[in-house]
């Protein structure tokens, strides 16, 4: 009895030891953490969403802030230049902030962020997102009639939107599909069907050709999605980046600066004076 | 900017021109005159800088304080030899260190 009390004991034991080594964190399909203090203390506030944007500020350039509260800027970009962002947050003004990413991971697995941009200085790059927004009441439900050539492809590619010319992925094992249930479709204005792919080997939100789904040269039509908004040309001197000083800084230092400049006339010219040294 | 930017600026600052300063011969009442003119001059700088940053404002602020710093050298010192040359040397020391430490880091 006291030899199995002893085997139980040494199985928990060891079912525990293995817990301990099992990494803390399951990376696959699920949100990953932030590297910065700002986001982990307004992660709640933070929406989950990607888009890619282009710098597009009327200055011709736009900074890159520590926080959307902080008066520091990190960095200064030229207009034209292409950020992304996984993360959202809208401030107390409604100005909506996006995370610009850099797209590395620190030692613990987090994202790393170059730090908080106004997309109301950025251009939203077209996305699945902005089509959804744009002919999300065109989508129909697939009624099984574009399926043949899914059926007999090998390989898949997928796309950012119906038309866009932008692949997110090629060369997909087309098995995924087998028992997939199309979802939303949309058929472009050359009779195609598309439908809309949730998810698919960890790539969200993209879509795929249902009538020629391998076809990675489908061209792109640039009237699916036309750029509207005003394109303001990149600034030819980009200034640096404002560190953030605040009115105390500015009255320390002043303080700072009378007192010293007081010591300094106590110390090496009152002194002197009352001495009889000639300052010369 | 916060307090501690402006005390690490300054300390270290007064740790590699302190350097200059003894190996030039500073002692006594100049090493006082050494820091407290640092004091004066740093974090004055370093605020200068982060309201306009750029190499242009870089430059002239370094002229600026080469210039301040030696004229209170040779004002104020009591046995400071080239009051000028110290300044300009201790000043251009402490700026490739940093210069360093920004590529680096």
């Amino acid at each position: 009895m006291r030899r199995l009390r002893k085997t139980w004991k040494l199985l928990l034991l060891a079912g525990l030891l293995w817990l301990g080594f099992v990494p803390a964190r399951v990376r696959a399909d699920v949100l990953v953490e932030v590297d910065d203090s700002f986001w982990r203390a307004h992660q709640d506030e933070c929406s989950y969403f990607y888009r890619s944007y282009t710098v597009n500020a009327p200055e011709g350039y736009a900074a890159i802030w520590a926080s959307p509260l902080s008066s520091k800027q990190r960095e200064v970009l030229t207009n034209g230049v292409s950020i992304y962002s996984n993360w959202h947050y809208t401030d107390d003004a409604g100005e909506v902030w996006c995370a610009v990413m850099t797209g590395e991971m620190n030692d613990k697995g987090y994202d790393m962020i170059r730090g908080w941009m106004k997309t109301s200085d950025c251009m939203v790059r077209a996305d699945y997102f902005q089509f959804q927004e744009v002919y999300g009441q065109e989508f129909e439900v697939y009624k099984g009639t574009h399926g043949k050539a899914l059926a007999e492809a090998e390989t898949v590619v997928l796309w950012e939107y119906p038309c866009s010319g932008e692949i997110r992925a090629e060369d997909i094992d087309a098995e995924w599909f087998d028992n997939w249930n199309i979802g939303p479709c949309w058929e472009d204005p050359q009779g195609r069907m598309w439908a809309f792919v949730t998810y698919c080997y960890g790539i969200r939100n993209t879509w795929i050709c249902l009538d020629d789904p391998s076809n990675a040269d489908l061209e792109a039509d640039e009237s699916i999605l036309p750029q509207t908004e005003t394109i303001y040309p990149a600034a030819e001197y980009l200034p640096g980046a404002k560190k953030g000083v605040t009115g105390l800084a500015v009255g320390a230092v002043l303080g700072v600066m009378a007192v010293t400049g007081l010591l300094l006339w106590v110390f090496f010219v009152k002194k002197r004076k009352s001495g009889g040294e000639n300052l010369s | 900017m916060t307090l501690l930017d402006f005390v690490l600026s300054l300390a270290l600052t007064l740790l590699f021109e302190g350097v200059i300063a003894l190996v030039w011969g500073l002692r006594k009442q100049d090493l006082l005159l050494f820091a407290l003119v640092n004091i004066l001059t740093n974090p004055a700088v370093v605020l200068l800088h982060a309201l306009f940053p750029g190499w242009a404002v870089t430059a002239a602020l370094e002229a600026g304080v080469v210039l301040v710093e030696g004229a209170l050298y040779q004002r104020l010192g009591y046995a400071v030899r080239r009051p000028w040359l110290f300044s300009l040397c201790a000043n251009v020391f402490s700026f490739c260190i940093g210069l360093a430490a920004d590529l680096v880091i």
